[in-house]
This record gives structure tokens, C-alpha cells and sequence, in this order.
């Protein structure tokens, strides 16, 4: 049976996400074929497979920012969207990003660092480090690299490992956060290979190595 | 007024960057000096080529040009980030060249002061003839980044422009497709203290103009998001 988190039957919403039948290929290597991936508000959902089997491929054409060869993918909602390596300028500062972030979003430079300050003290990052990026810890990085993809309240976060480098505290207290934002009415996409996790999202998608179509098979998990 | 904050914010991002380089400043700063202080000494005569002068504005190609194409690339690679939160293409180039340009004028403002105090030649031909340098300089930087966003490819591009800019006589037939080669006839005006100023003002313009346009254009291309952030219903359709 599908739940909400809540334990309340979640209504019949039209998906905030969805990928049909996504294949993509670079040069001759084929990387996805027929993917599917499909996602309602307050969901959250895994992408699990091999190394090279397509994870970041899928989550990236879910962003936009790769153009699928075949297949449609459709997206309700602002994006948030963290990339597995950490896509922050290495002479900048935490605050500095925040601003930078912030400000796509049209938020004032006040406004964007409040924010960005509470995300950041929820992943137990030392918030107020003047540090530029490039001196920060490998977790701390990628603490400041979820933050900016959480930044400015996307309702559709696509987060490719976001939890690479984290302490275990954090990492608990990451899925934790999967389900606060669950229940805020967020959809949630996780590339993982943290199966010990999974029973923690509503879908899993698994894809295969690419030379072994088809691709995409979706699951449905009980919680 | 929303879009010219954003401009702001990646101008003050990118100026940020730039002065946290501290050895990198310096090198900029000094690079179009050492050129001229290379050559000063050789004596030209009036009516001669003045190859030195020339090497001279040169300097202030590479010293803008190569920082321009180097600090873009650096940036570039967030980029794809900044335009699915919400950045326009536009907004990431403009703010850039905003800064970039603030900076490659104060160089020039240094250097043609430089150039003024020891040079004979006419000192207004000679100061625009750097400040345009300054002025294609940059956004031939950013065009290059945009255009080979590998740094080797890039460099050698960069070389292979200004170099063969500087081994061509500027009477050449291929001279004016060349982007310095306003600048080059603007010191060859200041040398001689006579001559047209805004046909090769207008050309050095032309170039600016132009280098921007293709830097607009490939910077928008190569950074294209498909789903922008912003929109409340987005499709990407299928082939």
C-alpha cells in the first residue's frame, strides 16, 4: 500500500515529475534506454544501479540540462538540483555562494543568508565560517553544495549522492531531512547507493547496466 | 531592475574571484609593462613602423584577453548550476563582462600612463589605442572561453589570434579582419602625430562589437538549460 508519511492516504495529485521512456546515448555508447521515472508531491523517490549505469544521466535530463535522445520528461515546480561534484567556485565564500544562489531566486543578500544559514545548521554545517569554498572539508563542501540546491524553497530536488563526505550523524540526520521535506509536500529524487536506505522513499528506480535493456524498471516500495 | 541586480551579483562574484588571486593581480598588472619596458630602448624613427609601441599595446591584449578567457572558464563551470536556479544566460555574461572590463580599464589607465610619460608619441591616439585594446581584449576572453572551453585548446587559440595579430604588418590586406587592428593603426597615428583616428576608432568598436555578440550567442548555446527552473510547467519534449 502507498502511504503518505503521515500515515494519511495521499491524494490523487497529478506527478510533479515525470520521465517516459528517456534513452540517451553519447557517441556510440548507449546509457539509458527507456527509462522511466515518475514522482508525485510528497514523494520521494531513488535511483539505484551500477556505476555507469545511467544514475546522473536520468537525474541530469530530470534538471534539463542534458536533452534526452528519445523519451519525455516533464517537471511541475521549481528544481532544485544538486550535482554529484560539488558546483561551487573555490575562492568564494559560504555567505558569498548564499548571496549568489540567493539572488537567482531573487532574494535579497539578507534574505538568502537566513535561509541558507538555517539550511546549513540543519546539516550541522559551522555556520558563520568565513572559509573560501576551496578550503572547506570534503563533507563541508558538499554540506554547502546541498544548501544551495535546497536554497529558495525548489519543490522538486533531484540530488545526485548528496551525502558524499558526510559523518554518520549527518547522514542519519540527511535521511531524516528526506522526510521533513516529504511532508512539506516536496518531491524528492535521490541518486544512492545506500540500499540500506530505500526503504525509506516511495519508488525505486533501478537501472540496469546499459548493455542490458531494457532500462528503467520502476518499483514501487511499501513504507 | 530584478535583472540588472543579478548583473550586479555575478559582476561582484566575479570580481570576488579575481581579487582573492593575489599573485595572479599582480602578474596581470605587470604583464603590459614588462612588454614595453622589453623594447622601450629601441629607437624608431617618425615615419617608421613603431613595432615597439605596438608590442607595447599588445601586452595589454594578452594581459586582458588571457585573464578574461581564464576567469570565464573558471566560472563556467557552475554556470549550468546558476541557470537552472534561475540566472539567465545574458544576466552571466553581462555581469561578467561588467566586471571584467571595470578591471581591464584600470589597467589600461595605468599603463597609458606609463606610455604617455615615456613615449614621444601623441598622447590622445595613444591612450585610445589602449583603452580599445582593453576593450576587445575582453570580450575576445570571454568568446574564446566560450568557444573551446578547454584550457590547452583555448590558450593555443589565444596565442595563435594575438600572435599572428603581431607578426602581420598592419598594411596587409588580411590586417583588418584581425581584432587589434584598430588598436595597431590607432599607435601608428600616435607615432607619427597624423592621420585618421575614427575610421580605426569605429573599426576597433566593430571588433568589440562584435567578439561580444559571438560570446552572447555561444555562451547562450553552450550553457543552454532545458528546463528552466523558473517556469511552473516545464516539458522537455521528445525527439
Amino acid at each position: 500500500m502507498d502511504r503518505s508519511v503521515a500515515g494519511q492516504p495521499r491524494q490523487a495529485t497529478s506527478p510533479a515529475l515525470t520521465a517516459a521512456g528517456v534513452s540517451k546515448r553519447f557517441g556510440r555508447r548507449v546509457v539509458l534506454e527507456g527509462a522511466c521515472l515518475q514522482a508525485r508531491k510528497g514523494q520521494a523517490v531513488a535511483i539505484v544501479g551500477e556505476n555507469g549505469a545511467g544514475k546522473t544521466t536520468l537525474l541530469r535530463i530530470c534538471a534539463g540540462l542534458l536533452v534526452p535522445d528519445t523519451g519525455a520528461v516533464e517537471v511541475r515546480g521549481r528544481i532544485g538540483y544538486c550535482p554529484q561534484d560539488p558546483g561551487v567556485l573555490d575562492l568564494l565564500t559560504v555567505d558569498e555562494h548564499l548571496e549568489l544562489f540567493g539572488r537567482a531566486r531573487d532574494l535579497p543578500p539578507e534574505a538568502a543568508l537566513q535561509a541558507g544559514h538555517q539550511i546549513l545548521a540543519g546539516l550541522r554545517f559551522p555556520v558563520g565560517d568565513k572559509t573560501v569554498a576551496g578550503h572547506l572539508s570534503g563533507g563541508n563542501r558538499q554540506k554547502l553544495n546541498l544548501a544551495l540546491a535546497l536554497l529558495g524553497e525548489a519543490n522538486v530536488l533531484l540530488l545526485d549522492e548528496p551525502y558524499q563526505g558526510f559523518d554518520y550523524g549527518t547522514y542519519v540526520n540527511f535521511w531524516d531531512l528526506v522526510d521533513t521535506w516529504r511532508q512539506a509536500g516536496r518531491v524528492v529524487v535521490v541518486v544512492t547507493h545506500m540500499l540500506a536506505e530505500l526503504t525509506r522513499v516511495d519508488h525505486v528506480v533501478e537501472l540496469p547496466p546499459a548493455h542490458r535493456p531494457p532500462a528503467g524498471r520502476s518499483e514501487r516500495r511499501p513504507r | 531592475m530584478r535583472r540588472w541586480r543579478r548583473v550586479l551579483t555575478i559582476a561582484t562574484t566575479q570580481g570576488h574571484d579575481l581579487l582573492r588571486r593575489h599573485l595572479a593581480l599582480v602578474m596581470l598588472a605587470l604583464l603590459p609593462a614588462l612588454f614595453y619596458l622589453s623594447v622601450a630602448g629601441q629607437h624608431i624613427s617618425k615615419g617608421q613602423d613603431p613595432w615597439n609601441l605596438n608590442i607595447a599595446v599588445i601586452g595589454v591584449a594578452w594581459a586582458v584577453a588571457g585573464g578574461a578567457f581564464f576567469l570565464a572558464l573558471s566560472s563556467r563551470r557552475i554556470d549550468q548550476r546558476l541557470l537552472l536556479a534561475g540566472y539567465r544566460p545574458a544576466e552571466l555574461v553581462l555581469g561578467r563582462l561588467a566586471f571584467l572590463q571595470a578591471f581591464a580599464f584600470i589597467i589600461a589607465a595605468g599603463y597609458s600612463a606609463l606610455l604617455v610619460t615615456r613615449s614621444p608619441a601623441a598622447a590622445g591616439p595613444l591612450i585610445l589605442a589602449v583603452a580599445v585594446t582593453a576593450l576587445i581584449g575582453v570580450p575576445l576572453g570571454l568568446a574564446l572561453a566560450a568557444l573551446l572551453p578547454r584550457e590547452l585548446e583555448g590558450t593555443l587559440a589565444l596565442i595563435a589570434i594575438i600572435g599572428v595579430q603581431t607578426s602581420q604588418p598592419s598594411n596587409l590586406a588580411i590586417a583588418p579582419a584581425l581584432p587589434f587592428y584598430g588598436p595597431i593603426k590607432l599607435i601608428q597615428t600616435s607615432w607619427n602625430s597624423h592621420g585618421a583616428i575614427l575610421p580605426y576608432f569605429l573599426h576597433s568598436l566593430l571588433a568589440a562589437g562584435l567578439l561580444l555578440a559571438l560570446a552572447m550567442v555561444l555562451w547562450t548555446r553552450g550553457s543552454a538549460v532545458h528546463s528552466p527552473a523558473t517556469t511552473a510547467n516545464v516539458s522537455t519534449p521528445s525527439d
